[in-house]
């Protein structure tokens, strides 16, 4: 063997070990990263106050259990909802018709620019009212719907550019129906990029409905604002509260990010 | 084939494109468009295939007048390649060309399968029938999109450029098909800067400058240019 090859093959070998060198210490900052995030979080939940009683609220595990379940229920439903009606939204914005076009643009931004505070207030004391609706449950879903559709809509739009302009000038030149652009074309190249804003806005969605409390809607903020008040352990309500909710957001972000990267590719 | 254009004119925006183009073919079977980038031949090319409409003016092709309310039914009889593929990304090669035939033409399944598989083994794309377009060459997606075109049997076939956004040494497999196309009797009009191939293959020239139709007829316009222009352009 040659004096050039073996310096190669030598180089070659520092080169795979200062890569294997360079990602395990990439290995070790992640995992000392989430350590001292765990340790932060753990800090604050242990030290929060003096005389911290998770006992009071935790004795209740029937009632959060049950109120996880409706949360769930809840943004599943407005999920699939507002993925319907998101992309109808869309397809009002992308309307040729300029009047259904700004009116729907409009309202979006209307929606937009309206706190969800402010959207449930409207959907349960006025829309309800009108209407006659008296299920909270129903209505704090439609209250949430309304909120997120102009959302979801934008997910559309933004993952409809996926699509070049040559695919459509094909489509107008086979004459493709709405309906087939959309079935054949358009949705099946869309989903890839939607799906981890559709996850996004899941975790929007289940953050979002712990306003629905203020219409005494039995979800995790509701019910565990009463326990807590019951047992005058405001503080370890709400901190139980925010780890049930990361619970659920924190495993959808995770996926979020992952297919985002996937799809990517 | 039999064309007829009078005083069309197509702008963008403020740029006047075609200029007041009056032309009459009366019988060809492959027509070259010719002429440097930017004279407006693919917008030519545009509106003789209906995929944009002239501002104003009078087309007629194969006894077709093509306006707003004519374009669709003129457009069923006719095939268009562009410069890049574009083939639906998502879907296989086969499928780009069921589609097509089976859910847009409404041509029964089992018909367009044995059509589909017919035109992919004519045309040496079997293969990679089951793969989607970025995972093959760009020639054999060129090819792939010539076929999707002629799946449907159309009376004429218009070619933009379809070797512009491909290597040298992809385009030679893609010219070998158009001129199997013109063997097998199709009959097309042809926007391209492969002088050598078009003089093989066209029996009507369109040369063009600045929007203009400078000279127009057969092979003869090219070895007898009567305007510098052409001469120039043949030259190179």
């Amino acid at each position: 063997m040659s004096w050039d090859l073996i310096t190669s093959s030598a180089n070659q070998r520092n080169k795979q070990k200062k890569l294997k060198l360079i990602e395990l210490s990439d290995k070790t900052q992640k995992i000392s990263a989430y350590a001292a995030i765990f340790l932060m979080f753990a800090a604050i939940l242990l030290n929060a106050t003096d005389n911290l009683n998770y006992p009071l609220i935790l004795e209740q595990s029937g009632k959060l259990v049950s109120a996880l379940l409706t949360t769930l229920a809840i943004s599943l439903m407005t999920l699939l909802f507002s993925v319907v009606g998101g992309f109808l939204f869309y397809l009002a914005m992308k309307s040729k018709n300029v009047f259904i076009r700004t009116f729907f643009s409009s309202l979006g931004e209307i929606v937009m620019g309206t706190p969800l505070l402010v959207m449930i207030f409207l959907i349960v004391y006025v829309f309800g009212i009108f209407f006659n609706i008296n299920s909270k449950f129903m209505l704090g879903i439609l209250s949430l719907t309304c909120y997120m559709i102009p959302y979801v809509a934008n997910a559309y739009e933004s993952s409809s550019a996926v699509i070049d302009e040559d695919q459509y000038t094909v489509m107008n030149l086979y004459n493709f129906s709405t309906y087939k652009r959309y079935r054949y074309v358009i949705l099946p190249q869309m989903i890839r990029p939607l799906i981890p804003a559709m996850l996004n806005n899941l975790s929007s969605i289940i953050k979002g409905s712990a306003l629905l409390k203020i219409v005494s809607i039995s979800e995790i903020s509701y019910v565990i604002t009463v326990i807590s008040n019951k047992n005058y352990a405001s503080i370890e309500g709400y901190l139980i509260m925010w780890v049930m909710y990361l619970m659920i957001t924190i495993p959808l972000s995770v996926l979020a990010s992952g297919l985002g990267k996937r799809y990517a590719k | 084939m039999k064309i007829k254009i009078k005083n069309l004119t197509k702008s963008y925006d403020e740029e006047v494109v075609l200029k007041d183009i009056s032309l009459e073919i009366k019988d060809a079977k492959v027509v070259g468009i010719i002429g440097e980038s930017g004279c407006g031949k693919s917008t030519l090319l545009r509106q003789l295939s209906g995929i944009e409409m002239a501002d104003s003016g009078y087309i007629c092709v194969n006894g077709s007048e093509i306006d707003e309310s004519t374009v669709h039914s003129y457009q069923s009889r006719i095939g268009v390649v562009f410069q890049k593929h574009s083939l639906f990304p998502h879907l296989s090669i086969r499928d780009n060309i069921l589609l097509i035939l089976n859910k847009v033409r409404g041509m029964d399944k089992s018909d367009a399968d044995i059509l589909t598989d017919r035109l992919l083994n004519d045309f040496h794309l079997i293969e990679i029938a089951n793969k989607i377009p970025s995972k093959v060459s760009g020639g054999q997606a060129q090819r792939a999109s010539i076929v999707r075109a002629i799946a449907t049997d159309p009376e004429l076939l218009f070619l933009d450029e379809p070797t512009a956004a491909l290597d040298p040494l992809l385009t030679g497999e893609v010219l070998d098909t158009i001129l199997d196309l013109k063997n097998k009797g199709s009959q097309f009009v042809f926007v391209t800067h492969e002088m050598d191939f078009l003089r093989k293959t066209a029996d009507h020239f369109i040369f063009m400058h600045e929007g203009h139709i400078i000279e127009t007829g057969g092979i003869d316009i090219l070895d007898n240019p009567k305007t510098a222009m052409l001469a120039n352009f043949v030259k190179r």
